[in-house]
């Protein structure tokens, strides 16, 4: 057996797929010492993994030694996972609807490690953009959607979410403060808010939203970067209209008899 | 997974390199591990160890080992009743965000939705890929689900539907030629059909404004389409809406048409006064 196909060859694999997980949100160009801080790996093994990446078509180099972005090969991969995810389908029209009618922004979330990554999102004609995006990253616990995700665990996966979070490096006394206050405004509303809690000016309110017989945990939001928007806004008529929104998309998922995977 | 830095990097030349010049940067390993995710298209969504050690040229238990630490990932998932992988949310989170963002389908989302809605029909904004159309957004009405099973990243024809003819209609005319050539090679058996129907929806196109097919590219499917842009903007991109022959009377396919080419060319003003925003927010 070749030494390529033993565990160094699934070490090399998941170092290179750290490499592009680095770019996260940015549609900007990254340097190699970006790449080193975002992965913790020396500069020689960075620099090997970006430039096979570049030759298979994920990144581009702006010119010889120059900065990295991401290529359109990024692109086939994440259409292919997203044709399999049948609940986008059904979720996408409802979310477009609840953006549409408040002109904010919606979406639709997975956990990622300590992430929630956008399945879905819909914009409002004339939204303020967040400039958010379908595999968009948003950390779980500063986020309302995050938060109502956490909430809809079972107490095993909730621990084993907290232990992921603890070891990220977070402070897990100002997490729990979060989630403790998230838990109690979704035990007595059925939905959570965010006041600026992960960027500054980003409202948000949220939803847990549980599929395929309680086996899937997502969450909806409905966010919005604008000042001077009153709280009361949220609580009474969009955290309401995203409970109708969740309740939808479950039933027609059940009704369909859709999993979260599409057949 | 975190990421150990203790193993050293598997490197060197791909075993077999007819290449004189071996790239000894080349991580063989990764490119490797890529292909295995690379098997999955949205065509072939559900795969299993052997389909995939078939796609992507591997032993297969080169590709169990992989499979295996994709699933720990969370890239690929698992279903054990049809033991078959297939891509999880994860793949998202390779750069999908960074590069989508790019995208011309940006604002174009809404037009489809209220297109989806209000004609029930399956509406797309569509680029094109060498010789087929790519769906690069798609919305579907929330009362009909089943339309047509086209996702982002899907392929059908240039030659014969009404989004190819809308496409075509906005190639410049040498490159044209030049495609249409490539097309008769390809649809040899059909091509007197097909090229008769593209002369037509080129025509269509210069007289109303979009391009219609009954039964085109597939039997029971009916669409309209409508170009964006000027002839000669690069790349072409086309607005379609279409659907199963029977939900789709022929008298509501000129109202749909009528409806893309007004929708297209706001589209069109929006992304340019978008382009224009940005550039004066740049300098």
């Amino acid at each position: 057996m070749q030494k390529a196909d033993g565990q160094d060859s699934i070490v090399s694999l998941e170092r290179g797929l750290e490499v592009l997980r680095a770019f996260h949100n940015e549609s900007t160009a990254l340097g190699i010492h970006d790449l080193m801080r975002a992965t913790g790996l020396p500069k020689a093994t960075v620099a090997r993994l970006a430039h096979t990446l570049v030759t298979l078509g994920y990144l581009e180099q702006t010119h010889f030694q120059g900065r990295y972005h991401l290529a359109d090969r990024v692109i086939d991969i994440g259409n292919a996972a997203l044709a399999n995810i049948s609940i986008t389908r059904v979720a996408t029209p409802i979310l477009q609807e609840v953006a549409d009618r408040f002109n904010m922004s919606t979406a639709l979330g997975a956990a990622d490690r300590t992430d929630m990554v956008y399945l879905a999102y819909c914009r409002g004609k004339d939204t303020v953009t967040l400039r958010l995006q379908v595999g968009a990253l948003v950390p779980m616990h500063l986020t309302a959607m995050g938060r109502a995700h956490i909430w809809a665990l079972s107490p095993e996966a909730r621990a084993a979410c907290l232990e992921r979070i603890r070891r990220s490096g977070a402070d897990m006394g100002a997490v729990q403060a979060l989630l403790d206050e998230a838990f109690a405004e979704i035990d007595a509303t059925g939905f959570c808010m965010s006041r600026g809690d992960w960027r500054p000016d980003i409202y948000a309110v949220a939803v847990p939203l549980v599929i395929n017989d309680g086996q899937t945990v997502l969450a909806l939001n409905c966010g919005v970067s604008r000042h001077g928007l009153s709280a009361s806004t949220f609580r009474e008529e969009i955290g309401p209209a995203l409970l109708v929104a969740a309740r939808n998309i479950a039933n027609t998922m059940a009704d369909l008899k859709l999993k979260f995977f599409a057949a | 997974m975190p990421v150990s830095r203790q193993n050293d990097d598997t490197e060197g030349p791909a075993p077999g390199t007819k290449s004189e010049t071996v790239d000894r940067a080349f991580v063989v390993a990764l490119a490797k591990g890529l292909r295995v995710l690379e098997a999955f298209t949205v065509e072939r969504r559900w795969l299993s160890n052997a389909n995939i050690a078939e796609r992507a040229r591997l032993p297969k238990p080169t590709v169990t080992r992989f499979t295996k630490a994709l699933v720990a990932g969370g890239y690929l998932s698992f279903d054990s009743g049809r033991r078959q992988y297939c891509l999880g949310t994860g793949v998202l989170a390779l750069g999908y965000a960074g590069r989508v963002g790019n995208n011309v389908s940006e604002g174009v989302r809404p037009y489809l939705q209220r297109l989806a809605d209000d004609f029930g029909v399956h509406a797309a904004l569509v680029g094109r890929d060498k010789t087929n159309v790519i769906h690069l957004e798609v919305c579907r009405s929330a009362d009909r689900l089943t339309t047509l099973q086209l996702d982002i990243g899907s392929r059908i024809p240039l030659a014969g539907t009404a989004s190819g003819h809308a496409l075509l209609s906005r190639i410049p005319e040498q490159e044209r030629d030049y495609l249409l050539s490539y097309l008769a090679a390809r649809h040899e058996k059909h091509w007197e059909q097909l090229e008769a129907e593209i002369r037509a929806g080129l025509k269509q196109v210069e007289t109303v404004g979009y391009a219609s097919s009954v039964h085109g590219w597939q039997a029971g499917i009916t669409g309209v389409a409508a170009p964006g842009g000027a002839r000669e903007a690069a790349p072409a991109l086309a607005i379609s809406g279409g659907g199963p022959s029977h939900y789709l009377p022929a008298d509501r396919m000129p109202m749909i048409g009528e409806r893309l080419v007004a929708d297209a060319a706001r589209i069109v003003a929006e992304l340019a006064q978008k382009r224009a925003d940005r550039q004066r927010d740049e300098s």
